[in-house]
């Protein structure tokens, strides 16, 4: 269960299915995934209010962001879509009830602004890998390969594709009616099959999601934490007030004690587990898994600021060497794959230097 | 806490804070990035998403650390070295062995 929503967690060989997120195309369903859309006159001033990023879109275009409490604590991660002045949120990390709450509780009265639920009719399919283009093309045609990171269209059949992705490789999220939900998924499938694609539940993409470093609002959240300790102040406008924007503000002044600081393992490693300086302890791990792309334990730890840095090989855990890294930990073929050139046929003649980005050994 | 810290790991966490401090200097005061020095993290991604410069930024960030650093970055620098601010100054404590001495 993700935010109170049954979420296929694998479907039966985590390490295959990462494979084909790295390798060719992953297919998942998201239901934990929140569909809201917000219209009405005052919409563009409610939306900029409970989102802490800038909202200079375009319209058909998207950024991500985040949901903060008054406390400047993560509540939600959120892609921002400008839909013709209306504004869609694709929301995860809080139950849609809450989340409906949160919104309807930061509206003036009398604002006009109108809140839908479009997940009550509709879910997400992400496709996600450096083929997921390929698979695109196959069913929308040739002219999805020009489209843009971070930008949406509609197309028939009530479908929104979002070009986003949480894994650093090629990502798109499909908003279609549930109705509709079984036979696209053997649409995908069926096209997919061409491409070595395959379902994959939502633990593979969230150890893809460590290996590239991205927030994860069901693992990376604590009490006390906030976007300046996990790194995420890209996310934050710097000019304008939001929700939570005075506690960053004091917090980013105070400076924060902590830092998300990404650590390499030879050993397992856990969350929860103890980093350690000459035995004393300087912090925890919140996330981490072993990468089989580069054949040691990945994590991000919650280090004592004065230790929060890349590149030191003396700290432990349970004895065991690790070593600081910086993020992200793997090389993504994403990025040594052109649509223009190449094909899931030709994969071979891609350049592609390998998983590993450097040399990680702790 | 910082008291715990012995001479050596001190030494090498100054070093780090202090080329991270020069390109966070480089981004704000140069590239005239619109946000405080501070708000840019050191795992945040250069391009595209993170802090979004464009190419043309890459080239004078290329530049301009190439100057600061007396370095020379390897034309590969854009699939690995300029991923994150981070990663840059991991590529600048490899290429330079004296950068961030005080």
């Amino acid at each position: 269960m993700i935010d109170g929503i049954d979420v296929v967690a694998h479907h039966g060989d985590v390490e295959a299915e990462i494979a084909a997120v790295r390798r060719s195309v992953g297919i998942s369903l998201l239901p934990h995934v929140t569909a809201l859309r917000v219209s009405g006159a005052d919409a563009k001033a409610f939306v900029d209010h409970v989102v802490a990023g800038r909202l200079l879109l375009r319209d058909g275009q998207a950024r991500q962001s985040l949901l903060l409490s008054e406390s400047g604590e993560i509540l939600a991660d959120a892609y921002v879509c400008n839909d013709d002045d209306r504004f869609l949120l694709f929301a995860e990390g809080m139950e849609r009830k809450a989340l409906l709450a949160h919104l309807f509780a930061h509206r003036s009265d009398g604002a006009d602004v109108a809140i839908d639920d479009l997940s009550e009719s509709h879910t997400v399919i992400s496709l996600n890998g450096p083929f997921a283009w390929e698979l695109m093309a196959a069913l929308e045609g040739p002219g999805v390969i020009g489209f843009p990171y971070l930008s949406f269209y509609h197309a028939a059949g009530e479908r929104l594709y979002l070009r986003a992705g949480k894994t650093g490789e090629f990502g798109y999220d499909v908003l279609l009616p549930t109705k509709a939900l079984s036979a696209t998924l053997d649409q995908f499938l069926d096209a997919g099959r061409a491409l070595d694609a395959r379902q994959v539940g939502i633990e593979a993409l969230w150890r893809c999601g460590l290996e590239n470093w991205y927030f994860n609002p069901h693992l990376h959240r604590a009490p006390g934490i906030t976007p300046v300790e996990l790194q995420l102040q890209w996310r934050l406008s710097h000019k304008k007030e939001y929700v939570g924007s005075s506690a960053i503000i004091a917090r980013r002044a105070a400076g924060p004690a902590r830092r998300a600081t990404g650590l390499v393992g030879s050993g397992t490693v856990g969350v929860g587990d103890t980093v350690t300086f000459e035995d004393e302890p300087i912090g925890v791990v919140i996330d981490a898994h072993f990468s089989p792309a580069i054949g040691h334990s990945v994590a991000m730890a919650m280090l004592d600021v004065a230790f929060a840095h890349s590149g030191v090989d003396r700290y432990a855990i349970r004895g065991a060497p690790v070593r600081t890294i910086s993020p992200p930990f793997v090389n993504n073929l994403s990025m040594y794959v052109n649509p223009q050139r190449d094909s899931f046929n030709t994969r071979d003649a891609v350049r592609f230097p390998g998983s590993a980005r450097s040399a990680p050994t702790p | 806490m910082a008291s715990r810290i012995d001479e050596r790991l001190r030494a090498q966490l100054a070093r780090r804070a202090s080329v991270l401090g020069e390109i966070r200097r480089i981004l704000v005061e140069e590239l005239r990035l619109p946000m405080p020095a501070d708000a840019i993290d050191p795992d945040v991604m250069i391009f595209g998403t993170g802090l979004g410069l464009d190419s043309v930024d890459e080239v004078e960030l290329v530049v301009l650390t190439e100057q600061r650093f007396d370095v020379v970055l390897p034309s590969t620098v854009m699939h690995d070295g300029l991923r994150t601010v981070n990663t840059l100054v991991d590529l600048v404590l490899a290429l330079s062995p004296k950068a961030g001495d005080s």
